[in-house]
């Protein structure tokens, strides 16, 4: 009783059945967009059946399928396909641990039907074993009659068992991950910090650190549209300890086991925007940080000035008018007003951050650094304490393929015969796949071994 | 001389060497055939020099560094690369069986391939990188299912003249699904090609190109009738003309167990690297990127579908010993899945792998 159900579940059949329902099943997922209310299956399927969204968004929920890939079908699919592949492959441990210990033996009585067999010099044996470096021979010799016995490629038996192991312990770490570990976003604009995150059904939770945004940079390629870099600078706040660190895209950070990654940015509208000037006379600029529309001396000088208006994206449109094009902060430039000593109007500039030279008015000058606050950032924070153990199994299953499909188990057996002068050689070989080409082996032996010379 | 120039010469090649391959194929002169043989290496050398120079291009125009540069990151460089995989693997298997039989078939997925390129033109070949492709897992990712991508193309021609050797009667299950698969595939490359062709002619391809989208965007009811009308078209010339492959066959005298065997062989030699190189490396890359290794994105789930069909035959054909029809049908339906990953799931539905629209 107790074998049937182990034969049950170590069945290959039920591992095939279960390859077939697993991909039928996940593929629901991908046309039924996930935690989507409003996605073009809900409206598809509304307008077939003749129910309202909610009523097919409620029904999507009650089966699973709004959320299929944590739905407990779904997870019980997979658990029933690790059972499968545990048990199987516990199974057959002792057989193949069999195999791999056993080395091959001479075998006196393989020679038959699907065996070669032909006449050579004398030197037969050396050819024989020349043909045969790389593989481990044994031999035993009978009178005139040599046996050799050869293999190679043994511990390519383990190759399916490695790689079903790797799949095991990707499996369990996942179901780790699932259970213990989370995931969310964090949005920040620049000088400002924050601490929650927020995950995919909208709950929030504390982080033990806050996350406070110093600057967010894009750059873009040369006379291009297309970014070439995503970068925040951030510091992380605990007990008052501050550590500065750089977040940039496929580059995260780790602190304390959790990890932050660059994944969104935009614009941030608003009137609390710092800027970050380098002002004075020639010889003598000073760094300043100066508010929207406050007045600020120019150091050194009796000229007053002030930031009246800010540009993301600065550019001349065909008519040759200055225009903003996007928020996309590719040309960012300010527009400042000069003041005398006695509050009169000097006139206005536009100063680019790319172009230092735009500040530039007689001895004096103005160059654009920064702008904070314009932007925001949004960070994905994941915490997942069998991180470590998701990357042992992808090796454990990389090195399993590797040796399952690229290395084999062959054999190779050789009787040699001495009539008078004149060997017969008999030959007869199996390899652990690909066995139709054993005849195109024992040709290729047959040949090395009859070539003159 | 400059990469494109030689991409040129390799594609007009490819194209001419399967006309001289189904040449071949109808006079069976030997001389044509070995004519076919070397046009294939020439072609192939031209390609692969071709593609180092635009890596060396890439790596110049942008200082990304060397191995940010390979040229496999967007659409038409992915292409050139499957292309370029399939015609070694053409070589490959002239060599190892000792038959020019695949040529003809191998030639037209390769020559297809890089027509679709052509069409585009060498210009918009080369973009820098955003931020996201940044990354040495890219190029192991996106390199290695290609090469995967290639061998699973190969395990279906090899699958599909299996299915037509085998004489099945135009009744019969697998017949029907084999012939439909095929005449599925031939309509939706064509479509693709003469959906870019238009949209191109158009003007309609400004940064990005969504496959069949300008074909698809302002179409009708009465558009789309049409359009399933030769779709079926396609697939009853299939379905009606499938089996006399078997005749062409016979007449080469190619083995029906060669063919079997092949598509074990192809799917043996695709399935590892794409377990380390899909599944694995994007994986490791989309957990260095956006911090979670899966997330069943729609792009993601398809490749898991496409491996679980090849470990399904895995399984039927080493343990369970199926050599048949059924084995082949399972082949050639992770062959359809394979196509879906790549471009069905882009077409269809959205999702984190953005970067595969032109």
């Amino acid at each position: 009783m107790l074998k049937k159900i182990l034969d049950f579940w170590a069945s290959v059949k039920l591992a095939m059945f279960l390859f077939i329902l697993i991909a039928l099943s996940s593929s629901l997922g991908t046309f039924i967009q996930q935690n989507d209310s409003g996605s073009k299956a809900v409206f598809w399927l509304s307008e077939k059946l003749g129910m309202t969204h909610e009523q097919i968004y409620m029904w999507l929920v009650k089966t699973g399928l709004a959320d299929m890939y944590s739905s407990w079908w779904f997870i019980g699919l997979l658990v029933l396909f690790g059972v499968n592949l545990t048990v199987c492959t516990f199974y057959r441990l002792s057989h193949v641990y069999r195999q791999l210990k056993t080395p091959v033996t001479v075998n006196r009585n393989i020679f038959g039907e699907n065996s070669v067999s032909f006449g050579a010099e004398s030197d037969a044996e050396s050819k024989v074993k020349d043909f045969l470096r790389g593989y481990s021979i044994v031999e035993e010799k009978d009178g005139d009659t040599l046996y050799l016995a050869a293999e190679k490629g043994r511990f390519a038996r383990s190759g399916v068992y490695i790689t079903h192991l790797g799949i095991m312990v990707i499996l369990i770490a996942a179901l780790i991950g699932i259970t213990v570990g989370f995931k969310g976003n964090l949005g920040v604009v620049e000088g400002q910090s924050d601490d929650t995150i927020v995950n995919a059904n909208n709950a929030t939770r504390k982080l033990p650190f806050s996350v406070r945004l110093d600057n967010f940079d894009v750059k873009y390629y040369e006379n291009s549209v297309k970014p070439e870099l995503y970068r925040s600078e951030i510091a992380i706040i605990e007990n008052g300890k501050e550590i500065s660190k750089e977040v940039m895209v496929n580059s995260p950070i780790e602190y304390k086991g959790y990890r932050i990654f660059q994944t969104n940015h935009g614009f941030y509208p608003n009137k609390d925007l710092s800027f970050i000037l380098n002002t004075g006379k020639e010889g003598s600029v000073k760094k300043i940080a100066v508010q929207f529309g406050k007045k600020f001396t120019i150091p050194g000088t009796e000229v007053s000035a002030e930031v009246t208006d800010f540009a993301p994206s600065l550019g001349q449109d065909n008519k040759g008018e200055l225009v903003n094009f996007n928020t996309l902060m590719m040309n960012p430039a300010v527009k400042v007003e000069a003041f005398d000593e006695n509050d009169v109007s000097l006139g206005y500039k536009w100063i680019f951050q790319k172009y230092p030279e735009s500040g530039q008015a007689g001895d004096m000058k103005i160059e654009f650094v920064d702008v904070i606050g314009a932007q925001y950032s949004v960070f994905s924070v994941t915490y997942d304490p069998a991180d470590y153990l998701v990357y042992i199994g992808f090796f454990i299953l990389g090195l399993g393929v590797v040796i399952a499909f690229y290395f084999r188990h062959e054999r190779i057996w050789v009787r040699i015969t001495d009539n008078g002068g004149v060997k017969e050689v008999s030959a007869a070989a199996d390899r652990s796949k690909f066995r139709s080409s054993i005849p195109e082996l024992l040709e290729k032996l047959k040949q090395s071994v009859t070539k003159e010379g | 001389m400059n990469s494109s120039v030689l991409f040129g010469i390799a594609s007009i090649t490819y194209m001419v060497t399967m006309a001289v391959y189904v040449a071949y194929l109808i006079m069976k002169k030997e001389i044509i055939g070995k004519v076919a043989s070397w046009m294939v290496i020439f072609g192939f050398l031209c390609h692969t020099v071709a593609f180092f120079l635009r890596w060396v291009e890439f790596a110049d125009t942008y200082k990304l560094g060397f191995f940010h540069s390979i040229p496999v990151t967007n659409l038409y460089e992915s292409l050139l690369f499957f292309a370029w995989c399939v015609v070694a693997g053409n070589i490959w298997i002239e060599r190892r069986y000792k038959t020019r039989f695949m040529g003809a078939f191998l030639t037209a997925i390769a020559g297809m391939a890089v027509a679709f390129v052509d069409t585009v033109g060498a210009a918009k070949g080369i973009q820098p990188l955003v931020p996201a492709l940044k990354s040495n897992w890219l190029l192991a990712h996106a390199t290695m299912s290609f090469i995967a991508y290639a061998a699973f193309s190969m395990s279906f021609v090899a699958a599909v003249l299996h299915l037509a050797s085998l004489r099945l009667p135009r009744r019969s299950g697998v017949y029907i699904f084999w012939t439909v698969a095929l005449g599925t595939f031939v309509f939706v490359t064509l479509l693709v090609v003469g959906d870019f062709s238009a949209a191109l002619s158009a003007k309609a391809v400004e940064g990005a190109y969504k496959p069949l989208y300008f074909t698809f965007k302002k179409m009708g009811v009465g558009g789309f009738a049409v359009l399933f009308l030769i779709y079926a078209v396609f697939c009853a010339v299939a379905w009606y003309f499938g089996g006399k492959l078997a005749g062409l066959m016979d007449k080469f005298s190619i083995d029906s167990k060669v063919m079997e065997e092949l598509t074990y062989k192809m799917i043996s030699m695709g399935f590892p690297i794409f377990t380390v190189g899909g599944l694995i490396f994007g994986a490791v890359w989309a957990d260095k990127a956006w911090g979670r290794y899966w997330s069943w994105d729609p792009k993601e789930t398809w490749a898991l579908i496409t491996w679980l069909i090849y470990a399904f035959y895995l399984h039927a054909r080493y343990v369970k010993d199926w050599t048949g029809a059924k084995a082949s049908a399972v082949a050639v339906a992770g062959f359809v899945c394979t196509i879906f990953t790549y471009i069905g799931v882009n077409l269809l539905i959205s999702g984190l792998h953005s970067y595969g629209a032109l």
